[in-house]
């Protein structure tokens, strides 16, 4: 049996099963007409209604729909008869207004309610200096902070819908021109081919459009700053904005760029190359202390200097465990209060907080079950693990540690080579819309060192990363930018 | 002409990492006792007679390449035939298959010998050989980042032959031109083996962009190279007196035992962990070149290839794994590396030469 | 899929079959420095030094065994203890005298063969037996760390010629060289540094004593930072600092019978002088006594040394970098007529920070 084919009488007949569907009657006595108003309740303004569109509506003499339509002083307002266009429009905060109750056509009239989050300072990528404004769920403010910045004809933007039941607006942005036509293709692409039912959040988007789906490194850079997507909009990137969704995705993009904190570019080149290199110290040392230090006291002793050698004996003497639970434990503990930490309402997180660091952490090392060495070791590198500017990437660093332990108990020293060598080669193999993740590192790309693991001064950056293969690659003309003169000149 | 696609290409300043971390392997660990017994204390000319040569072979190498377009095996088939190419190929998988066995079982000897004497074998093998398949798996763009990785990474140790100067009495290489030219020239053909790769250039050719410009990196690797051994050899000669070298079957890990820095002491545990990157480049490419002369030869897959000799690799590492046998090996390869190289690679270039007068072209 | 399946399962097989013995650092004894003696006939006695950490200061616990090899003595003392001993961190090996002279070649060999063992490691010779020294109780870091500070503090700021396993393993391989120890005695709860044995081969020969060893070290080493008391014929003392040393050793004449001449050139500064100003004669005269003490002492000691057939300066070794086609056997079997000139070229640069 074939289902009839679809109406707008079927239509809101389904509408209608839910409470909140109104279909209610007007007159209009100046023109003698009834009116037959349907909408979604929740969904409408219903005070924008009251004040720009009833007025006129059941005052204005009209006598057919287009009449009205000229009458309403709504922009987005059109006669519609497509019954799946009236089931979205309703859906979407549209009023639906028909002269009998039985037509088929009506008028629908834009009367969204719109409420969102005013705007705020960023929470995750918060900095000392530089604007502070931070995208919001909205769609459409997102975009106008974003247009705000690059005033020109050439920023564009490609709209289209991912997600079956949340039909969630996705936004591409790029700068014709600039932007490589072939990476704009393939984020178009993939986003086309989503097939997924409800799409919450941008992140749903990353982990289905990444290159390497299975890898806990993240390919796409996501952000919540517009002046970030600004500035890479502006060096060729492509941007991609979800309705719902604070944070916007970045592609392509590259390891280096995941230690790199938009702040560094406010500051000065040396000031700004200094703290990217204590970054990038201070990862290599949360992802490798611990298992060094559960290699060394495993196997190698002799590594360990001769002053040193005491104060650790010392600190170990009363530990019933080997070196590798001690390390275990500790490092779920801190696990267990960054995720407890995470989940406690905030008036209890800050006792919980002094309870679980200070507390428990003397204590155990108190009764013998931790060594005072191993929790300052573990304590910094988590706290080293915090120091990267994007959150994600944190996580992979916390994450990484475990196989490094693992191999450092099997192997001691040689473990944690192969343990290195293992996760080298599959960062080699990621990539992110197609190019190379580790570049510049490798393929090297030397004019993009320039702001990899240390920023030089803007002066020097006139052309864009050879990465992104943009259309354009010069920003400005370096040359001009430099003027030499002798002394005293 | 076997053709690469330009997405599969690497820019010919890759030549440089690919060549020179194929050189730098486990031989480095202990050359100098071997060529210092034969040429004394003026083994460090040998080692820049050597080099020279190589540089030599490497010019030979690059024009061979340009007659033959680029693919070595077609050469052979078109030079001897199917039959007779064909065996000559495949002796070059063979040689190019013993490479990776060979490297990781000195390797593992050393770290059973200084580290960890209850290794089993079989397993560190079995991860080693994961590792490298998962490697060259993804093809030739992610053998050349290990390359290229892991021969920036562990250079740091270079410096650490700063604390060996304090104990280092050079007189000892004095008087220069001590030795007989023979003893000097026969030195300089036990270096082949810490010499060789530079010959796996032959087969990546297609793989580099813009091949002919690849040639002036490919000769900086081998200058490098040569200028590092030289020094190594030099410091080597001045550290230990004469007798002193001959004990030594390792001298470049004794001259690490007396490293000291502030906190770590007994460097040699970090030089040898370190020393797992150096040597993954030679077991990958070695691994790479084989089955991608498999793959040309027989025209099968090149995965399937690297599954087989990477299994009968991993076989060889258990059965072949008593010192005398692993020297033996050794020793083995280094014959048929001096052969490939210095006799029939100029062989063949006469061959090539006077066929291309006679026919015109190869 | 099924490459990962087997990536998996191959990992999977390593991780749970992949352990090598541990030596977790808690649960074992460090031995901090090692002593032989001789015990008797054909047997030897051996005694390690292991620290007991505390919190401040480091005890020491001896241990000790009498067996008939070097290895045989170390691996019986595993009987005594309850953790197992290694010797990754050993600081210092003694030799007591009587074993020195009978050849310490054995317990050198078991340290070159022992891949644990540090070529840093240092080496003396007691003047008395190891066992005694070593059951002291010195410094606050336990003896091994003790001893080897005492040697490492003569080396570089004293009169103690640079010495370590690797440097006696080099000398004692090298065909023109003949090695030397320091030679340290224990006095009371202290442990003194007298002076420097000399070995032909692995056997103790000579001895020289603390008053020869600035001159011993200048001709050796090549330099010295050692201060001196040079005294004046009229019962004056002056004490002077080095601040630079150089030695050069030159060679003339046939291969097989060279004329050796050593030059030492001095240059120091007055560290002390209690009789007067130290006018620019009275400094003339200290330069000229200094340079006639260097050239009669180094005289005499180089002289000693060719009376007993060794070369700690290594001369041997100095003529094979002059010479082509050098033989070592040659140059020794006329080293003790070899013609050994000594000069030296004594400056003093001021008088310090007062006149």
């Amino acid at each position: 049996m074939t289902a009839p084919p679809p109406s707008v009488w079927t239509t809101l007949q389904i509408l209608g099963s839910s409470t909140d569907f109104q279909t209610k009657v007007y007159r209009n006595d100046t023109a003698g007409l009834y009116l037959w108003v349907s909408y979604v309740e929740p969904m409408v303004d219903m005070e924008f209604v009251a004040r720009s569109i009833f007025p006129y509506l059941f005052h204005c003499p009209f006598s057919s729909l287009e009449e009205i339509h000229r009458a309403l002083p709504i922009d987005d307002a059109y006669i519609s008869s497509d019954p799946n266009n009236v089931k979205e429009k309703l859906l979407e905060g549209y009023l639906f207004i028909r002269l009998h109750e039985t037509d088929e056509t009506g008028l629908l009239v834009k009367a969204q309610k719109t409420l969102e989050r005013a705007l705020t300072v960023p929470e995750v990528e918060f900095s000392v200096v530089g604007p502070k404004e931070s995208f919001i769920e909205s769609l459409e403010t997102n975009l106008f902070l974003l247009r705000k910045r690059i005033p020109i004809d050439r920023l564009t933007v490609k709209m289209t819908t991912v997600g079956t039941l949340s039909k969630t607006k996705v936004a591409v942005v790029y700068i014709d021109g600039i932007a490589n036509p072939d990476n704009v293709q393939t984020v178009l692409q993939r986003i086309e081919e989503v097939e997924f039912d409800e799409i919450i959040d941008s992140s749903y988007i990353v982990q289905i459009i990444s290159d390497n789906r299975h890898s806990p490194f993240p390919q796409l850079l996501d952000t919540e700053r517009p002046d970030r997507v600004a500035a890479v909009l502006a060096e060729g990137k492509v941007a991609i904005m979800v309705d719902g969704s604070p944070h916007v995705l970045i592609g392509p993009t590259t390891l280096v760029e995941f230690f790199s904190s938009f702040e560094d570019y406010f500051l000065n080149w040396t000031v700004a190359s200094f703290f990217r290199l204590i970054r990038l110290f201070s990862v290599t040392f949360s992802i490798l202390i611990t298992p060094m230090y559960v290699a060394t006291l495993n196997y190698h002793y002799e590594l360990i200097p001769k002053d040193l050698l005491g104060t650790l004996i010392t600190s170990r003497r009363e530990i019933p465990f080997p070196p590798i639970l001690e390390v275990l434990f500790l490092e779920l503990t801190i696990e267990l209060l960054r995720e407890a930490g995470a989940r406690l309402p905030t008036k209890v997180g800050q006792t919980i907080g002094i309870v679980g660091g200070i507390v428990i952490g003397t204590a155990s090392v108190e009764a013998g079950l931790t060594s005072n060495v191993l929790l300052i070791l573990v304590a910094l590198a988590a706290l080293a693990s915090f120091t990267t500017p994007v959150y994600k990437i944190g996580n992979t660093i916390r994450l990484m540690r475990f196989p490094f332990i693992l191999f450092a108990e099997i192997w001691g020293l040689l473990g944690v080579a192969f343990c290195f060598c293992i996760i080298v080669t599959h960062l080699l193999y990621l990539t992110s819309l197609g190019r190379p993740f580790l570049s510049p590192l490798y393929p090297p790309r030397w004019r993009d060192l320039k702001d990899a693991l240390v920023r030089l001064p803007f002066t020097s950056q006139s052309k864009r990363p050879e990465t992104l293969r943009t259309e354009q690659p010069i920003r400005f003309d370096g040359k001009k930018a430099k003027q030499k003169r002798d002394i005293d000149e | 002409m076997a053709s690469v696609a330009e997405r599969l290409q690497v820019s010919p300043f890759m030549t440089f990492f690919i060549i020179m971390s194929m050189q730098i392997g486990i031989g480095v660990l202990g050359f100098q006792r071997i060529i210092a017994e034969t040429a004394g204390h003026d083994a460090w000319i040998s080692v820049l007679l050597a080099g020279a040569s190589s540089h030599l072979i490497l010019i030979l190498i690059y024009w061979l390449l340009q007659q033959a377009d680029g693919d070595f095996v077609l050469l052979h088939q078109r030079l001897f035939g199917r039959w007779v190419g064909g065996v000559l190929s495949l002796l070059l998988v063979l040689y190019f298959a013993i490479i990776p066995f060979v490297v990781l079982n000195t390797y593992i000897e050393v770290v059973q010998v200084w580290m960890f004497p209850d290794l089993k074998t079989w397993e560190f093998s079995l991860a080693l050989f994961l590792l490298c398949l998962y490697i060259t798996f993804g093809g030739f763009r992610i053998v050349v980042g290990i390359c290229f990785f892991f021969l920036i990474i562990p250079s740091y140790l270079v410096f650490t032959f700063w604390f060996v100067l304090d104990y280092s009495d050079f007189y000892q290489l004095l008087p220069i031109f001590d030795h007989s030219p023979s003893a000097i020239l026969k030195a300089a053909k036990q270096m082949t083996l810490t010499m060789l790769g530079y010959e796996t250039v032959l087969f990546f050719y297609p793989f580099i962009k813009g091949g002919k410009q690849s040639a002036k990196w490919a000769h900086a690797a081998v200058l490098t190279t040569t200028l590092f051994y030289t020094l190594l050899t030099i410091l080597t000669l001045a550290y230990f007196s004469e007798n002193q070298l001959q004990r030594q079957i390792w001298p470049t890990l004794m001259m690490w035992k007396v490293v000291e820095l502030p906190f770590i002491e007994r460097f040699e545990y970090i030089g040898i962990a370190n020393w797992l990157l150096i040597i993954l480049p030679n077991i990958c490419l070695g691994l790479w070149c084989s089955s991608r002369i498999c793959k040309q030869l027989f025209s099968i897959r090149q995965k399937m290839a690297l599954l087989v000799i990477t299994t009968i690799c991993f076989f060889c590492t258990l059965w072949i794994d008593d010192r005398a046998e692993i020297d033996f090996a050794n020793t083995i390869l280094n014959r048929a590396g001096f052969y490939f190289l210095y006799i029939w690679i100029p062989c063949l270039a006469g061959i090539t030469y006077i066929v291309k007068k006679v026919r015109g072209n190869v | 899929m099924s490459m990962r399946t087997a990536l998996l399962i191959g990992v999977t097989v390593v991780l749970l079959c992949g352990c090598v013995r541990k030596e977790i650092l808690d649960d074992i004894n460090i031995e901090s420095a090692v002593g032989f003696d001789e015990a008797g006939k054909e047997k030897i006695r051996g005694t390690i030094v292991i620290p007991v950490y505390k919190r401040g200061e480091t005890a020491n616990k001896t241990l000790t065994t009498v067996s008939s090899t070097a290895k045989d003595v170390l691996e019986e003392l595993q009987y005594k203890t309850s953790e197992p001993l290694v010797s990754g961190s050993i600081e210092i090996a003694l030799y007591g005298k009587q074993l020195a002279k009978q050849g310490i070649f054995p317990f050198i060999d078991q340290f070159r063969r022992d891949a644990s063992i540090g070529t840093r490691l240092y080496l003396a010779v007691v003047d008395g037996t190891a066992k005694h020294l070593l059951e002291g109780n010195y410094g606050r870091q336990g003896n091994g760390i003790y001893l080897s500070n005492l040697l490492k503090q003569n080396i570089e700021r004293r009169d103690l010629p640079k010495t370590n396993l690797h440097l006696f393993l080099k000398t004692y391989y090298a065909d023109g060289k003949d090695p030397f120890l320091p030679y340290i005695r224990r006095v009371g709860e202290d442990v003194q540094v007298i002076g420097v044995v000399l070995f032909r081969g692995d056997r103790v020969v000579d001895t020289i004593g603390q008053s020869d060893m600035f001159y011993f070290k200048i001709v050796a080493d090549g330099y010295s930072e050692g201060t001196h008391t040079v005294r004046l014929n009229n019962k004056k003392y002056v004490s002077i600092k080095n601040i630079s040393t150089k030695r050069t050793i030159s060679f003339s004449g046939p291969k097989t019978r060279p004329h050796i001449h050593v030059h030492i050139a001095l240059e120091g500064i007055v560290r002390e002088y209690k009789h007067g100003p130290f006018t620019s004669a009275v400094r003339r005269s200290v330069e000229k006594t200094f340079e006639q003490q260097i050239r009669s002492q180094t005289e005499a000691l180089l002289r000693r040394f060719q009376e007993k057939q060794i070369d700690p300066i290594g001369f041997g070794d100095l003529a094979a970098s002059r010479y082509r086609q050098f033989r070592h056997r040659d140059f020794y079997k006329h080293y003790s007529q070899l013609p050994i000139r000594i000069t030296a070229d004594v400056t003093i640069r001021d008088t310090g920070i007062i006149e």
